[in-house]
Protein backbone atom coordinates (compact mmCIF):
# COMPACT_ATOMS: atom_id res chain seq x y z
CA UNK A 1 0.00 0.00 0.00
CA UNK A 2 2.91 2.56 0.94
CA UNK A 3 4.45 1.65 -2.38
CA UNK A 4 1.69 2.18 -4.15
CA UNK A 5 0.87 5.69 -2.38
CA UNK A 6 4.45 6.82 -2.77
CA UNK A 7 4.92 5.69 -6.33
CA UNK A 8 1.16 8.49 -7.00
CA UNK A 9 2.50 10.74 -5.48
CA UNK A 10 5.20 11.27 -6.80
CA UNK A 11 3.81 11.31 -10.42
CA UNK A 12 1.55 13.74 -9.25
CA UNK A 13 4.24 15.92 -8.25
CA UNK A 14 6.14 15.67 -11.37
CA UNK A 15 3.06 16.47 -13.27
CA UNK A 16 2.44 19.98 -11.56
CA UNK A 17 6.32 20.65 -12.01
CA UNK A 18 5.24 20.36 -15.96
CA UNK A 19 2.51 22.88 -15.51
CA UNK A 20 0.88 21.38 -18.17
CA UNK A 21 -1.87 18.31 -19.44
CA UNK A 22 -4.66 19.72 -17.47
CA UNK A 23 -7.20 17.40 -18.94
CA UNK A 24 -5.27 14.97 -17.46
CA UNK A 25 -6.87 12.25 -15.20
CA UNK A 26 -5.77 13.47 -11.52
CA UNK A 27 -4.86 11.12 -8.83
CA UNK A 28 -8.66 10.87 -7.50
CA UNK A 29 -10.33 10.57 -10.77
CA UNK A 30 -7.67 7.76 -11.71
CA UNK A 31 -8.05 6.23 -7.95
CA UNK A 32 -12.08 6.39 -8.36
CA UNK A 33 -11.88 4.45 -11.58
CA UNK A 34 -9.37 1.71 -9.93
CA UNK A 35 -11.57 1.00 -7.17
CA UNK A 36 -14.72 0.30 -10.04
CA UNK A 37 -11.98 -1.29 -11.96
CA UNK A 38 -10.20 -3.39 -9.20
CA UNK A 39 -13.07 -6.39 -8.71
CA UNK A 40 -13.71 -6.59 -12.17
CA UNK A 41 -10.12 -7.14 -13.56
CA UNK A 42 -9.66 -9.32 -10.52
CA UNK A 43 -11.98 -11.58 -11.24
CA UNK A 44 -11.59 -12.05 -14.94
CA UNK A 45 -8.25 -12.23 -14.64
CA UNK A 46 -8.90 -14.94 -11.37
CA UNK A 47 -11.02 -17.64 -14.17
CA UNK A 48 -7.70 -17.49 -16.45
CA UNK A 49 -4.47 -17.44 -14.76
CA UNK A 50 -6.27 -19.47 -11.49
CA UNK A 51 -3.93 -18.15 -8.69
CA UNK A 52 -5.33 -15.19 -6.38
CA UNK A 53 -1.72 -14.06 -6.51
CA UNK A 54 -1.03 -14.01 -10.55
CA UNK A 55 -4.32 -12.62 -10.98
CA UNK A 56 -3.34 -9.41 -8.34
CA UNK A 57 -0.12 -9.17 -10.57
CA UNK A 58 -1.93 -9.26 -14.02
CA UNK A 59 -4.60 -6.26 -11.88
CA UNK A 60 -1.51 -4.02 -10.48
CA UNK A 61 0.31 -4.33 -14.11
CA UNK A 62 -2.66 -3.05 -16.18
CA UNK A 63 -3.19 -0.30 -13.57
CA UNK A 64 0.23 0.89 -13.33
CA UNK A 65 0.05 0.59 -17.39
CA UNK A 66 -2.74 3.06 -17.11
CA UNK A 67 -1.42 5.37 -15.08
CA UNK A 68 1.47 5.78 -16.83
CA UNK A 69 -0.80 6.27 -20.11
CA UNK A 70 -3.16 8.32 -18.56
CA UNK A 71 -2.43 11.23 -21.09
CA UNK A 72 -3.57 8.91 -23.82
CA UNK A 73 -6.30 7.91 -22.11
CA UNK A 74 -8.74 10.76 -23.08
CA UNK A 75 -8.41 9.61 -26.24
CA UNK A 76 -10.03 6.24 -25.48
CA UNK A 77 -13.93 6.16 -25.96
CA UNK A 78 -13.92 3.67 -22.91
CA UNK A 79 -11.19 3.47 -20.67
CA UNK A 80 -12.72 0.56 -18.50
CA UNK A 81 -13.21 -1.66 -22.31
CA UNK A 82 -9.75 -0.07 -22.76
CA UNK A 83 -7.97 -1.62 -19.32
CA UNK A 84 -10.21 -4.91 -19.51
CA UNK A 85 -9.12 -5.53 -22.74
CA UNK A 86 -5.70 -5.26 -21.17
CA UNK A 87 -6.44 -7.76 -18.95
CA UNK A 88 -7.80 -10.19 -21.68
CA UNK A 89 -4.40 -10.04 -23.82
CA UNK A 90 -2.14 -10.67 -20.31
CA UNK A 91 -4.13 -13.75 -19.37
CA UNK A 92 -3.84 -15.04 -22.62
CA UNK A 93 -0.17 -14.08 -22.20
CA UNK A 94 -0.61 -16.59 -19.15
CA UNK A 95 -3.00 -19.30 -20.74
CA UNK A 96 0.03 -19.69 -23.41
CA UNK A 97 2.30 -19.86 -21.00
CA UNK A 98 0.79 -22.35 -19.10
CA UNK A 99 -1.02 -23.88 -21.86
CA UNK A 100 0.76 -27.80 -20.72
CA UNK A 101 -0.72 -27.19 -17.25
CA UNK A 102 -4.67 -26.98 -18.03
CA UNK A 103 -5.96 -29.94 -15.65
CA UNK A 104 -3.33 -28.85 -13.01
CA UNK A 105 -4.78 -25.34 -13.03
CA UNK A 106 -8.47 -26.50 -12.90
CA UNK A 107 -7.47 -28.23 -10.07
CA UNK A 108 -6.05 -24.79 -8.78
CA UNK A 109 -8.95 -22.97 -9.66
CA UNK A 110 -11.88 -25.12 -7.46
CA UNK A 111 -8.90 -24.44 -4.39
CA UNK A 112 -9.34 -20.58 -4.90
CA UNK A 113 -13.27 -20.93 -5.15
CA UNK A 114 -13.50 -23.17 -1.97
CA UNK A 115 -11.34 -20.12 0.11
CA UNK A 116 -14.21 -17.65 -0.69
CA UNK A 117 -16.09 -16.80 2.43
CA UNK A 118 -19.70 -15.72 1.53
CA UNK A 119 -20.60 -18.76 -0.40
CA UNK A 120 -24.00 -20.38 0.94
CA UNK A 121 -23.40 -23.99 1.78
CA UNK A 122 -26.55 -24.83 -0.78
CA UNK A 123 -25.54 -23.21 -3.34
CA UNK A 124 -21.92 -24.13 -3.14
CA UNK A 125 -22.32 -27.68 -4.88
CA UNK A 126 -25.21 -26.36 -7.81
CA UNK A 127 -22.31 -23.32 -8.58
CA UNK A 128 -19.53 -25.64 -8.51
CA UNK A 129 -20.76 -28.48 -10.89
CA UNK A 130 -21.26 -24.99 -13.53
CA UNK A 131 -17.92 -23.62 -12.74
CA UNK A 132 -16.57 -27.35 -13.52
CA UNK A 133 -18.75 -26.89 -16.87
CA UNK A 134 -17.94 -23.35 -17.69
CA UNK A 135 -14.00 -24.26 -17.25
CA UNK A 136 -14.41 -26.33 -19.95
CA UNK A 137 -15.40 -24.33 -23.11
CA UNK A 138 -13.09 -23.00 -25.51
CA UNK A 139 -11.29 -19.57 -23.28
CA UNK A 140 -13.05 -17.41 -26.23
CA UNK A 141 -16.47 -18.49 -25.02
CA UNK A 142 -15.70 -18.39 -21.22
CA UNK A 143 -14.31 -14.74 -21.76
CA UNK A 144 -17.53 -13.89 -23.21
CA UNK A 145 -19.68 -15.68 -21.34
CA UNK A 146 -18.03 -14.17 -18.06
CA UNK A 147 -18.19 -10.54 -19.22
CA UNK A 148 -22.01 -10.70 -20.08
CA UNK A 149 -23.08 -12.98 -17.58
CA UNK A 150 -20.59 -11.68 -14.88
CA UNK A 151 -19.33 -8.37 -15.23
CA UNK A 152 -22.72 -7.26 -17.24
CA UNK A 153 -21.15 -5.78 -20.02
CA UNK A 154 -22.78 -4.25 -23.52
CA UNK A 155 -21.85 -6.61 -26.74
CA UNK A 156 -19.89 -3.93 -28.36
CA UNK A 157 -17.93 -3.65 -24.92
CA UNK A 158 -17.13 -7.29 -25.01
CA UNK A 159 -16.01 -6.48 -29.12
CA UNK A 160 -13.63 -4.13 -27.72
CA UNK A 161 -12.00 -6.14 -24.76
CA UNK A 162 -11.90 -9.24 -26.63
CA UNK A 163 -10.66 -7.59 -29.83
CA UNK A 164 -13.60 -9.33 -31.73
CA UNK A 165 -16.66 -8.07 -33.83
CA UNK A 166 -20.22 -7.60 -32.37
CA UNK A 167 -21.61 -10.85 -34.29
CA UNK A 168 -18.33 -13.01 -32.94
CA UNK A 169 -18.87 -12.38 -29.66
CA UNK A 170 -22.50 -12.94 -29.59
CA UNK A 171 -21.66 -16.34 -31.19
CA UNK A 172 -19.31 -16.90 -28.50
CA UNK A 173 -21.90 -15.89 -26.08
CA UNK A 174 -24.92 -17.99 -27.06
CA UNK A 175 -22.83 -20.84 -27.80
CA UNK A 176 -21.12 -21.23 -24.02
CA UNK A 177 -24.59 -20.46 -22.81
CA UNK A 178 -26.22 -23.27 -24.66
CA UNK A 179 -22.99 -25.73 -23.86
CA UNK A 180 -23.53 -25.49 -20.23
CA UNK A 181 -27.74 -26.03 -20.62
CA UNK A 182 -26.64 -28.93 -22.39
CA UNK A 183 -24.28 -30.36 -19.42
CA UNK A 184 -26.58 -29.31 -17.27
CA UNK A 185 -29.22 -31.16 -18.46
CA UNK A 186 -27.17 -34.15 -18.73
CA UNK A 187 -25.96 -33.68 -15.22
CA UNK A 188 -29.07 -32.16 -13.67
CA UNK B 1 -42.01 -10.38 -11.02
CA UNK B 2 -42.73 -11.82 -14.60
CA UNK B 3 -44.82 -15.15 -14.66
CA UNK B 4 -42.94 -18.11 -15.34
CA UNK B 5 -44.24 -18.31 -18.88
CA UNK B 6 -42.61 -15.16 -19.46
CA UNK B 7 -39.23 -16.41 -17.64
CA UNK B 8 -39.18 -19.56 -19.52
CA UNK B 9 -39.61 -17.23 -23.06
CA UNK B 10 -37.04 -14.97 -21.79
CA UNK B 11 -34.79 -18.25 -21.00
CA UNK B 12 -34.89 -18.89 -24.41
CA UNK B 13 -34.26 -15.75 -25.78
CA UNK B 14 -31.01 -15.88 -23.31
CA UNK B 15 -29.78 -19.42 -24.64
CA UNK B 16 -29.71 -17.81 -28.20
CA UNK B 17 -27.70 -14.48 -26.97
CA UNK B 18 -30.72 -12.51 -27.89
CA UNK B 19 -31.65 -10.97 -24.53
CA UNK B 20 -30.61 -7.08 -23.09
CA UNK B 21 -28.53 -6.45 -20.03
CA UNK B 22 -32.00 -5.36 -18.62
CA UNK B 23 -33.57 -8.87 -19.39
CA UNK B 24 -30.64 -11.02 -18.10
CA UNK B 25 -30.64 -8.71 -14.85
CA UNK B 26 -34.54 -9.94 -14.42
CA UNK B 27 -33.96 -13.81 -15.22
CA UNK B 28 -30.88 -13.43 -12.21
CA UNK B 29 -33.40 -11.23 -9.92
CA UNK B 30 -35.98 -14.14 -10.55
CA UNK B 31 -33.68 -17.38 -10.18
CA UNK B 32 -32.26 -15.65 -6.47
CA UNK B 33 -35.49 -15.19 -5.18
CA UNK B 34 -36.10 -18.70 -4.22
CA UNK B 35 -39.03 -19.01 -5.95
CA UNK B 36 -38.67 -20.19 -9.23
CA UNK B 37 -41.15 -22.90 -11.21
CA UNK B 38 -40.15 -26.66 -10.63
CA UNK B 39 -39.73 -26.96 -14.34
CA UNK B 40 -37.16 -24.24 -14.50
CA UNK B 41 -35.17 -25.49 -11.30
CA UNK B 42 -32.78 -26.96 -13.21
CA UNK B 43 -31.31 -23.53 -14.53
CA UNK B 44 -31.22 -22.45 -10.91
CA UNK B 45 -27.02 -23.72 -10.75
CA UNK B 46 -25.91 -21.41 -13.57
CA UNK B 47 -27.57 -18.62 -11.82
CA UNK B 48 -26.04 -19.41 -8.45
CA UNK B 49 -22.76 -19.35 -10.42
CA UNK B 50 -23.48 -15.76 -12.13
CA UNK B 51 -24.51 -14.51 -8.17
CA UNK B 52 -21.81 -16.32 -6.38
CA UNK B 53 -18.87 -15.26 -9.11
CA UNK B 54 -19.96 -11.24 -8.74
CA UNK B 55 -19.25 -11.86 -5.10
CA UNK B 56 -15.67 -12.57 -5.59
CA UNK B 57 -13.53 -9.34 -4.55
CA UNK B 58 -9.42 -9.08 -4.67
CA UNK B 59 -8.07 -9.71 -0.85
CA UNK B 60 -7.00 -6.84 0.62
CA UNK B 61 -3.18 -7.70 0.76
CA UNK B 62 -0.81 -6.06 -1.45
CA UNK B 63 1.20 -9.17 -2.99
CA UNK B 64 4.11 -6.92 -4.47
CA UNK B 65 4.10 -4.73 -1.33
CA UNK B 66 4.88 -8.19 0.82
CA UNK B 67 7.49 -9.84 -1.91
CA UNK B 68 8.88 -6.20 -1.47
CA UNK B 69 9.30 -6.71 2.07
CA UNK B 70 10.29 -10.54 2.36
CA UNK B 71 12.76 -9.22 -0.65
CA UNK B 72 14.19 -6.78 2.22
CA UNK B 73 14.12 -8.93 5.02
CA UNK B 74 16.34 -11.28 2.70
CA UNK B 75 18.44 -8.83 2.13
CA UNK B 76 19.34 -7.79 5.65
CA UNK B 77 19.67 -11.28 6.72
CA UNK B 78 22.04 -11.41 3.45
CA UNK B 79 23.81 -8.75 5.10
CA UNK B 80 24.14 -9.27 8.05
CA UNK B 81 25.28 -12.93 7.09
CA UNK B 82 28.02 -10.93 4.99
CA UNK B 83 28.74 -9.07 8.26
CA UNK B 84 29.44 -11.56 10.62
CA UNK B 85 31.77 -13.43 7.96
CA UNK B 86 33.45 -10.07 7.49
CA UNK B 87 34.38 -9.25 10.85
CA UNK B 88 35.08 -13.35 11.02
CA UNK B 89 37.70 -13.01 8.38
CA UNK B 90 38.98 -9.45 9.98
CA UNK B 91 40.13 -11.26 12.81
CA UNK B 92 41.86 -14.31 10.84
CA UNK B 93 44.01 -11.84 9.49
CA UNK B 94 45.56 -11.69 13.62
CA UNK B 95 46.42 -14.69 13.55
CA UNK B 96 49.19 -15.21 16.05
CA UNK B 97 51.02 -18.78 16.56
CA UNK B 98 52.60 -18.87 20.56
CA UNK B 99 54.09 -21.73 21.45
CA UNK B 100 51.98 -23.81 18.53
CA UNK B 101 49.15 -22.17 20.03
CA UNK B 102 46.98 -20.11 17.48
CA UNK B 103 45.81 -16.96 18.98
CA UNK B 104 43.05 -14.99 17.36
CA UNK B 105 42.91 -11.67 19.87
CA UNK B 106 45.49 -8.99 19.45
CA UNK B 107 45.07 -8.19 23.05
CA UNK B 108 45.83 -11.64 24.30
CA UNK B 109 48.56 -12.34 21.62
CA UNK B 110 50.56 -9.17 22.65
CA UNK B 111 50.30 -10.28 26.28
CA UNK B 112 51.55 -13.23 25.58
CA UNK B 113 53.99 -11.81 23.07
CA UNK B 114 55.21 -9.53 26.38
CA UNK B 115 55.57 -12.34 28.65
CA UNK B 116 57.61 -14.44 26.00
CA UNK B 117 60.19 -11.32 25.79
CA UNK B 118 60.41 -10.51 29.47
CA UNK B 119 61.63 -14.33 30.21
CA UNK B 120 63.77 -14.03 27.25
CA UNK B 121 65.01 -10.58 28.79
CA UNK B 122 65.74 -12.21 32.55
CA UNK B 123 67.56 -15.08 30.51
CA UNK B 124 69.77 -12.65 29.04
CA UNK B 125 70.40 -10.75 32.52
CA UNK B 126 71.49 -14.59 33.70
CA UNK B 127 73.98 -14.90 31.22
CA UNK B 128 75.04 -11.65 31.51
CA UNK B 129 75.91 -12.23 34.94
CA UNK B 130 77.54 -15.71 34.19
CA UNK B 131 79.62 -13.75 31.79
CA UNK B 132 81.11 -11.74 34.91
CA UNK B 133 83.27 -14.47 35.72
CA UNK B 134 85.39 -13.87 32.90
CA UNK B 135 86.29 -10.47 33.52
CA UNK B 136 88.32 -11.82 36.18
CA UNK B 137 90.70 -13.39 33.89
CA UNK B 138 92.62 -9.99 33.17
CA UNK B 139 92.92 -9.68 36.99
CA UNK B 140 94.29 -13.65 37.28
CA UNK B 141 97.30 -12.62 34.61
CA UNK B 142 98.38 -9.60 36.81
CA UNK B 143 98.20 -11.63 39.54
CA UNK B 144 100.44 -14.48 38.16
CA UNK B 145 102.37 -11.96 36.81
CA UNK B 146 103.41 -10.35 40.25
CA UNK B 147 104.21 -13.37 41.96
CA UNK B 148 106.40 -14.64 39.67
CA UNK B 149 108.41 -12.22 38.00
CA UNK B 150 110.04 -14.89 35.76
CA UNK B 151 106.92 -14.22 33.89
CA UNK B 152 107.10 -10.53 33.36
CA UNK B 153 107.49 -9.45 30.12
Amino acid sequence: MYLHVTFFLHFRHYRKEDNDFTRIMDTTGFNQLMKHLRPKMYRFALAFVRRSDEAEDVVQDVSESLWNRRAELDKVQNIEAYAMNSVKNKCLDSLRATAHRTVELNEAAQTAHEQTPYRMTEQKDMADMVRKLAAQLPVQQQMALRLRDIEGYELNEIATIMDLNEGAVRANLSRARQKIRELLMVNG
Amino acid sequence: MKNDMDVKNLLEKYFEGDTSTTEERELQAYFASGQVADSLKAYIPLFAFYAEEKQVTPPMRKTRTIRMISWLAAAGIAASIALFVFTRTGQSEYVYIMDGVRLYDQQAALATADSKLQLLAASMQKAKEGMSAFDKIPNAFQQVEDNFPIFKK
